[in-house]
């Protein structure tokens, strides 16, 4: 590899081919791997294949997906499906969109390699209302798949049949949980179902069904093409081939990212996102979305997989990783997560429905500066039975936002609790001004800017801030030009 | 298009459109975040300085997302058998000057250059 930091194999085409004209995707090597297959491969052999190659699923589970294939055909059924999932809802990630809207054919593609593999004829893209492009330029994808014979009947006069169709979301969040995913297709409730029994065995109309995600089908027509063993030799361990993230918060180059598994956070957010802005320190970044949790500095180092990630409190999660500097307050980050997935809970069981609105109430009171030790407790207490006890994935990972930031800022917490301070000047009510009477020259700049008009004070004497009235907004500390103002 | 019927006819076509390629290709992105910082603009007046300059060996393509976000709309040029140039914070004028000077003039609008800071992995071709 030369000295650059990110490889493409999910994101080869993004910007190099124009998405709707499929002889471009052609031109770049398309379908070659579809039509290799159906050539002279068995779907047996695809399997292994997909095995070998060590591809995880990279919608947040990490599942190997040559496994999951490989029930999903030793499974019995009438007809079987292939869905694939771009619900895509983790607030700041926008991985999938730009596969869709730069290189839809590779999922086209992909599957039908998929549908082959597990004897499959029929597919379905799940994608979120919200993204209009992606579905503009996926529709224009499939439309010229079928003109040119590349998916349809008797592909390449191979005898293997394959459509595709397009379902759209309902927009919420756990629509993209599969269970709850393929009861929506179903046009049922996108409420989720215990496991087992698991897509593979009965998924859509009761049939088994094999669901992946965007990225993951991305990069299956590459592994085909550049052969499963030099698949493998990408990446850690466990962990093969690369990952794409979108990059976010305070960090100087934002945007879409694609590293080899193993790359060190430093490397992201120093090399490859040139840093923090206004050259602030580093606090903490913040993977895996509202499941996910915050990574502090003395873990840059070390090599990013799913394993490692999920030791240190945080997960690989789809791909979103927000930057976070000196003036971050991570309690109000856990509530904003925590607020996420209060909102999005479907309600079908309580510990999640109850219990995340518990540890987002007691998460404003800590913010508010009414909060006590013990609710910190409580917050662990709460939050561990909660992970136990939810029926599905967002439930059993929506504390983890809580938990990963006491475990690595407990000190945050607590000055908001004991000494009713928020360290970053983040949340508002535990927020002071105050005008040091030394440095005011009396200008009367914050009197004007005030909205509440409880600055006090002559021309040219020393100015003073009614507690009592002060709304905290801030106003007043950006109005002053000469440093007069205090914030704590 | 033609319906391909066998995995021979495939090789083929494939074989055939990467024959043609001696045009220019000027790469817009145009993905969600591309469009929302004005890319279709830069799109359409790059198109229409084409037209205007009467240039028949350079395809304009539309394309989806580069991953430079931070630097949008973005624009690259790849000229046969040279390194792509890769343009951050294109906006028409930007664009016209890059028409001038690098297409017409072959000389590379330094100041708006961006480093490209990733590598694509090779599609190590199916044997054949
Ligand atoms: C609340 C919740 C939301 C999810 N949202 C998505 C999503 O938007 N996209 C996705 O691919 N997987 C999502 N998943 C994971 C899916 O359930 C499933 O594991 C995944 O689509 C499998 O594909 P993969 O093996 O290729 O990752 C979600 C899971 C949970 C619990
Ligand atoms: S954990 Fe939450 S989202 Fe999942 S089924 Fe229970 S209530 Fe619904
Ligand atoms: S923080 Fe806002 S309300 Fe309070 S004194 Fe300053 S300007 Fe007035
Ligand atoms: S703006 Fe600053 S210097 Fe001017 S009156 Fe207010 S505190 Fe004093």
């Amino acid at each position: 590899m030369s000295g650059h930091k990110q490889l493409r194999i999910a994101l080869r085409n993004c910007g190099v081919i124009d998405p709707e004209n499929i002889l471009e995707y052609i031109a770049r090597g398309g379908y070659m791997a579809l039509g290799k297959i159906l050539d002279e491969m068995a779907p047996e052999d695809v399997i292994d294949e997909l095995k070998k190659s060590g591809l995880r699923g990279r919608g947040g589970g990490g599942f190997p997906t040559g496994l999951k294939l490989e029930f999903a055909r030793r499974n019995e059924g009438e007809r079987k499906y292939i869905i694939c999932n771009a619900d895509e809802g983790d607030p700041g990630a926008f991985m999938d969109r730009s596969i869709l809207e730069g290189d839809p054919q590779s999922i086209l593609e992909a599957m039908a390699i998929c549908g082959y593999a597990v004897g499959a004829n029929e597919g379905y893209v799940y994608i979120r209302a919200e993204y209009p492009l992606a579905i503009e330029r996926l529709t224009i994808a499939i439309r010229q798949a079928y003109e040119a014979g590349l998916i349809g009947d008797d592909i390449m006069g191979s005898g293997f049949s394959f459509d595709i169709k397009i379902k759209y979301g309902a927009g919420a969040f756990v629509c993209g949980e599969e269970t709850a995913l393929i009861s929506s297709v179903e046009g049922n409730r996108g409420e989720p179902h215990f496991k087992p029994p698991f897509p593979a065995e009965k998924g859509l109309w009761g049939m088994p069904t094999t669901v992946n995600n965007v990225e993951t089908l991305a990069n299956i027509p590459s592994i085909f093409n550049m052969g499963a063993g030099r698949f493998a030799e990408i990446g850690t361990k466990t962990s093969k081939g690369t990952k794409v993230f979108a990059l976010a918060g305070n960090v100087n180059k934002v945007g879409l990212v694609e590293v080899p598994m193993g790359t060190t956070l430093r490397e992201i957010v120093y090399d490859i996102g040139d840093g923090i802005v206004g050259g602030k320190k580093f606090k903490a970044v913040q993977t895996g979305g509202p499941s996910g949790g915050c990574i502090p500095e003395q873990f840059l180092d070390i090599p990013i997989d799913y394993e490692s990630l999920k030791e240190i409190g945080s997960m690989m999660g789809s791909g979103g990783m927000i930057i976070m500097d000196e003036d971050t307050c991570m309690v109000d980050i856990a509530k904003y997560y925590l607020e996420f997935t209060t909102d999005e809970s479907c309600g079908k069981c309580t510990p999640c429905r109850i219990g995340n609105k518990r540890l987002y109430e007691i998460l404003c009171k800590i913010t508010k500066g009414e909060g006590t030790e013990e609710d910190l407790d409580s917050l662990k207490e709460l939050g561990g039975i909660i992970k136990d006890t939810s029926l599905c994935g967002l439930g059993q990972t929506a504390p983890n936002p809580v938990l990963s930031t006491m475990k690595y800022f407990y000190d945050e917490y607590l000055s908001h609790v004991r000494d009713k301070k928020c360290p970053a000047g983040i949340c508002s009510s535990l927020t002071r001004y105050e005008i040091i009477a030394d440095k005011c020259i009396g200008c009367t700049m914050c009197a004007k800017a005030c909205p509440t008009a409880c600055i006090s004070g002559k021309v040219r004497e020393p100015h003073k801030i009614d507690q009592a009235k002060c709304i905290k907004c801030g106003a007043c500390f950006k109005a002053c030009k000469f440093d007069a103002i205090l914030k704590s | 298009m033609i319906k391909i019927k066998s995995f021979n006819e495939l090789k083929e076509l494939k074989e055939s459109l990467n024959a043609q390629r001696e045009h220019i290709r000027i790469i817009v992105g145009m993905a969600t975040c591309g469009m929302a910082a004005g890319a279709g603009e830069v799109f359409d007046s790059i198109a229409g300085e084409i037209m205007r300059q009467g240039l028949k060996n350079v395809t304009v393509v539309r394309s989806g997302c580069m991953g430079a976000c931070h630097s949008e709309p973005t624009v690259e040029i790849v000229k046969p058998g040279e390194d792509p140039v890769l343009y951050g914070n294109v906006d028409s004028s930007r664009a016209k000057v890059i028409i001038s000077n690098h297409i017409m003039r072959g000389e590379i609008v330094e100041e708006l250059v961006l480093e490209k800071n990733y590598e694509t992995a090779s599609l190590g071709e199916v044997e054949q």
